[in-house]
């Protein structure tokens, strides 16, 4: 575990310039790249395809070299033994040997971590469960579908249990079931205090999970920053309540109205296609439909938790979390996420009610209803809460403070606090 | 050798352990077993040899151990190159290197597996030809005669020591022929034509002179006129075996031409050979019966349950003419050699290509001597006597001669000319000649992780191909450079010779000789593999270039970046 709040990657004009066979100059993928990268943060690399990312982290791990510049991971040179025993990594497409099968293969890599037989079994068990491919585990890697292999690649990263985890395009070819395990499963590592460097281009992964993002464009850094930092719209206020009748909404573009505000947008939220599918397989599971595939998988193994874990609810609430948010009513993921906004029904009359302050492309809703809803809705309402005229909201509640909003106060602390 | 982050080799045994799998889930030794049982099941019935059950094991020997040399060699060039470079091909490597694993490791890994998996795939091989040979060995109904299967006893199933003849001594010789000519105003003459024809500086004439006066002389000393003979000192015999002493029963008395009957245990007549000498004592009160105490004479025919011997007419004389049949007797084999020569000389069309040839051993010590009559040997053949090993004394020293009873000339290279004398056990020299074989795979298994380190698969198969083909072709490279050059030669083509011969000294340095290795005849001719050859063929091949190559590869694949793009 990082035990230490030092940088646990530093670049410093990081730079890699590829040469061709008579060596000269062709790209140059990475320039004068300067990061910090600090313990217990989920951190993105984002850019479109040939930014530089996978160059990036590949430097990191010490796969590349670097033409210019210098790098650190944990204080040493990425190629050092030390430091390699402290990281996972997961890269962006499934290079393990088409031979061995799952339980084979993590075995192998448990073996160069030195862990004893009864130990690499425990995790290989576990590991194998979390991604859901217990049942499947006898079958060679080779007959595995993209994703499957995507799972193992998965475990495979995780079976060191490491301080640092870089993935590299970590859900591409993944089902929603896996990408919005994978999610759950980073918000926990970051829970445990666990660093996570994510390299993508897919940017709801990024925005749902990270804390600071590096958006690379032609190997240079273009922004940088937190990604509430970075997304929020200072000039604009969101709110999410009860459907409202016509006389209401009247009644609060009126107050908005005397406040010398207007209502820029009134919309019903959508129910995400992500929570419709997640809903689907779980009535298929609990119909017990065969399938030769990987299932749902379990909970975050827990060698993975920490040693607070117990088996219920702890980690496994995470993932079981996921297909109770497809299924449960939105009164149920929210009090569940202990988020303040009242549920709103799923379907029915009201669908015409105007869900007022809610912008439908919002994430707080969304996060709302997700395991790691908690950690999220928190931080937006802290953002919200740094910028929301009072006397409105204030007007709009009845004078009284929401149940939800008590970490309103508190909303400038740091994220990490939150977490430990 | 340990790992910064754990039980030091730990990740050596991984790595070795995931490649032996990995190599049989690629089914390349499931190949290999086919083609070896194959061949193993095929090469008997289809290789006959010379007709005898000795040519016929020997050549089995010969096809399968080099069957599964040559097929291993493939095997272990093809597996080693592709593991490495098909990690890197396939970006296996991004996340094993990604690993507390240190990527010497991996290197030295991977060749571990490979040599687990040859070392398996041979030791299976070995075993089958073994057993093969032993099944041979058993089919008496292949058996030609009591030479053939005395043959198999002592020429094939056997380790046998080889002492090769001394060359002619003919410096006086030339000394002298140089100081003729020098007296005769000669050599000066001799000289310049050497310049002229060779295109030579004068000492360079001056030597190539002397040494083509040197071999005339020594092809001189080797050859014998008609009635004549040639005589060779060995020194250094240091045969192995024990006498053997059994109970026997005369069977018969002495007839007409010398030949007393013998029965004796199955035991004893295994130790006896055709044409071998052997000591019967106590026929006569008055022999002591103990030891080679008796009189010695030459077995002339050999069953399973006694032989004949043929003895000299005063032996007769002197131990058997009073000794009646159903006499008990005592029968003594000593251990033999065996002196293996060839004939040379001009083979008229017209005439069958034989000569008479005689032969006498003396021990220098004691004057003990063996004779052997003149038998009929075919010119140009390897042909074999056996010899009491009372001829050598306790030195190690033997007398040779050989008269030549034929009325033509005959020549006997010390070349072609060796004793060999059992001095160790067949299986000894089996697992010894099977060590050997993977000695060569070891140095090939480095060579390929070497060229799969540094390069892609095809690349480094040719690349290792290419050097295999030239370790096993050395001697024959060496030769053709060597007799191809000639000296007198102008312009592009002495360059291209003084080229390749310096290429090919550059390849002696970096290969083995893998034809001495891989294949190997020691089984083949039943000669004992020292502990000498074997150790040095350890050192060169494996603690030497092979540690050189992984060392590279080590080298290589550090500094190698294993995420590299193609731009």
């Amino acid at each position: 575990m990082s035990d230490s709040d030092d940088a646990i990657v530093i670049t410093s004009g990081l730079t890699k310039v590829f040469k061709d066979f008579w060596l000269r100059e062709k790209v140059t993928a990475v320039a004068e790249l300067d990061l910090e990268i600090r313990p217990r943060e989920v951190f993105g690399l984002l850019g479109p395809n040939g930014s530089g990312k996978s160059t990036a982290l590949k430097m990191i791990l010490g796969l590349l070299f670097p033409t210019r510049g210098r790098i650190a991971v944990f204080g040493r040179r990425p190629t050092d033994v030390a430091t390699k025993a402290r990281i996972g990594f997961l890269p962006e497409e499934s290079y393990l040997y088409p031979f061995l099968d799952a339980r084979e293969t993590l075995d192998f890599y448990g073996r160069l971590f030195h862990q004893n037989r009864t130990e690499r079994r425990r995790r290989v068990d576990m590991l194998l469960d979390m991604v859901g491919l217990a049942s499947v585990s006898h079958r060679r890697l080779g007959e595995y579908s993209k994703g499957m292999q995507r799972r193992i690649g998965l475990a495979q990263a995780l079976i060191n249990d490491p301080d640092l985890l870089i993935v590299d395009e970590p859900t591409s070819g993944m089902d929603p079931i896996g990408t919005r395990q994978f999610k759950d499963l980073i918000v926990e590592l970051a829970r445990r205090g666990k660093t996570v460097i994510l390299s993508s281009h897919l940017l709801g992964d990024v925005e749902d999970v990270c804390d600071r993002v590096c958006i690379l464009y032609g190997g240079r850094r273009q922004a940088l920053g937190g990604v509430d930092e970075l997304l929020c719209q200072q000039s604009y206020t969101q709110f999410t309540t009860d459907r409202l009748d016509e006389a209401t909404l009247d009644r609060v573009g009126a107050v908005l109205a005397s406040a010398g505000r207007r209502i820029r947008q009134v919309a019903a939220p959508r129910q995400k296609l992500e929570d419709l599918f997640l809903r689907i397989v779980k009535n298929a599971q609990e119909s017990r439909v065969k399938t030769g595939g990987a299932t749902a998988g379990g909970g975050v193994a827990r060698f993975l938790r920490g040693p607070d874990a117990s088996d219920a609810p702890g980690g496994r609430a995470v993932i079981e979390g996921l297909l109770a948010a497809a299924t449960a009513d939105s009164s149920e993921a929210q009090a569940q996420a202990n988020a303040p906004a009242p549920p709103l029904p799923a379907n029915g009359p009201a669908d015409e009610v105007i869900s007022g302050l809610v912008t439908p492309a919002g994430g707080a809703d969304q996060r709302a209803r997700d395991g790691d809803a908690e950690r999220l809705t928190e931080q937006h309402r802290a953002a919200a809460g740094r910028q929301a005229d009072r006397s409105v909201i204030d007007a709009l509640t009845g004078g009284k403070p929401d149940p939800g909003d008590r970490d309103a106060a508190g909303a400038d602390q740091p994220r990490e606090a939150g977490r430990q | 050798m340990s790992d910064a982050h754990g039980i030091p080799g730990a990740n050596l045994w991984t790595v070795a352990r995931q490649t032996f799998v990995q190599c049989l889930r690629t089914r390349v030794a499931a190949v290999f077993a086919v083609l070896l049982i194959a061949s193993l099941a095929l090469l008997p019935s289809l290789m006959e040899g010379d007709g005898t059950l000795a040519g016929r094991i020997r050549t089995f020997l010969d096809y399968s151990t080099s069957a599964v040399s040559v097929l291993l060699a493939l095997s272990v060039v093809l597996l080693s190159v592709g593991l490495i470079s098909g990690d890197v091909a396939g970006k296996h490597v991004l996340i094993l290197c990604t690993k507390p694993l240190c990527r010497w490791q991996y290197v030295i890994g991977r060749w571990l597996g490979v040599v687990m998996l040859a070392g398996a795939l041979l030791a299976g091989a070995y075993a089958a030809i073994y057993l093969t040979a032993w099944y041979l060995r058993g089919r008496n109904d292949l058996v030609i005669g009591p030479r053939d299967a005395q043959a198999v006893a002592t020429e094939i199933f056997a380790a046998r020591t080889r002492t090769q003849a001394p060359p002619p001594d003919v410096d006086d010789l030339v000394r002298r022929q140089i100081k003729a000519k020098k007296d005769q105003g000669a050599w000066d003459d001799a000289v310049d034509s050497y310049m002229k024809n060779y295109g030579l500086t004068a000492p360079a004439a001056a030597d190539k002179l002397i040494g083509d006066m040197r071999r005339s002389a020594a092809s001189e000393a080797q050859s014998a006129a008609p009635g004549k003979s040639l005589q060779w000192k060995f020194k250094g015999l240091q045969y192995a075996g024990e006498v053997y002493l059994a109970p026997g029963i005369l069977a018969g008395g002495a007839d007409q031409a010398g030949v007393v009957s013998v029965r004796t245990p199955p035991a004893m007549a295994q130790k006896l050979v055709i044409f071998g000498p052997v000591w019967v004592g106590g026929a006569d009160e008055r022999d002591s019966a103990k030891g080679p105490a008796g009189a010695v004479g030459r077995v002339v025919g050999l069953w399973n349950d006694g032989f004949n011997a043929a003895f000299s007419l005063d032996d007769i004389k002197a131990h058997f003419a009073n000794a009646p049949p159903g006499k008990d007797v005592t029968v003594v084999a000593q251990p033999t050699l065996q002196m293996s020569y060839k004939l040379s000389g001009a083979v008229d069309p017209n005439a069958p290509p034989d000569r008479l040839a005689a032969w006498e051993f003396e021990n220098p010590t004691d004057n003990f001597r063996y004779f052997i009559p003149p038998q009929q040997v075919r010119v140009n053949q390897q042909a074999t006597v056996i010899v009491p090993t009372a001829a050598v004394d306790p030195n190690g020293a033997m007398n040779v001669r050989f008269f030549n009873i034929s009325a033509a000339s005959v020549t006997i290279l010390n070349s072609d000319m060796s004793v060999l004398y059992g001095i160790g056990g067949f299986e000894m020299n089996f697992i010894k000649s099977g060590l050997l074989v993977l000695m060569g795979l070891m140095f090939l298994a480095a060579l390929g992780i070497f060229a799969g380190s540094a390069f892609s698969f095809g690349v480094g198969c040719l690349m290792s191909f290419v050097l295999l083909w030239i370790g096993t072709a050395m001697r024959f490279l060496t030769e053709a450079i060597s007799s191809g050059a000639n000296p007198g030669e102008k312009g592009l083509a002495p360059v291209m010779y003084d080229v390749a011969g310096w290429m090919l000294l550059v390849m002696k340095v970096i290969l083995p000789d893998l034809s001495s290795t891989m294949l190997n005849n020691f089984l083949v001719e039943g000669t004992r593999i020292t502990w000498d050859y074997f150790s040095w063929a350890a050192l060169l091949t494996v603690g030497v270039r092979a540690a050189i190559l992984l060392a590279l590869a080590c080298l290589v694949f550090h500094r190698r970046e294993l995420a590299q793009v193609q731009v």
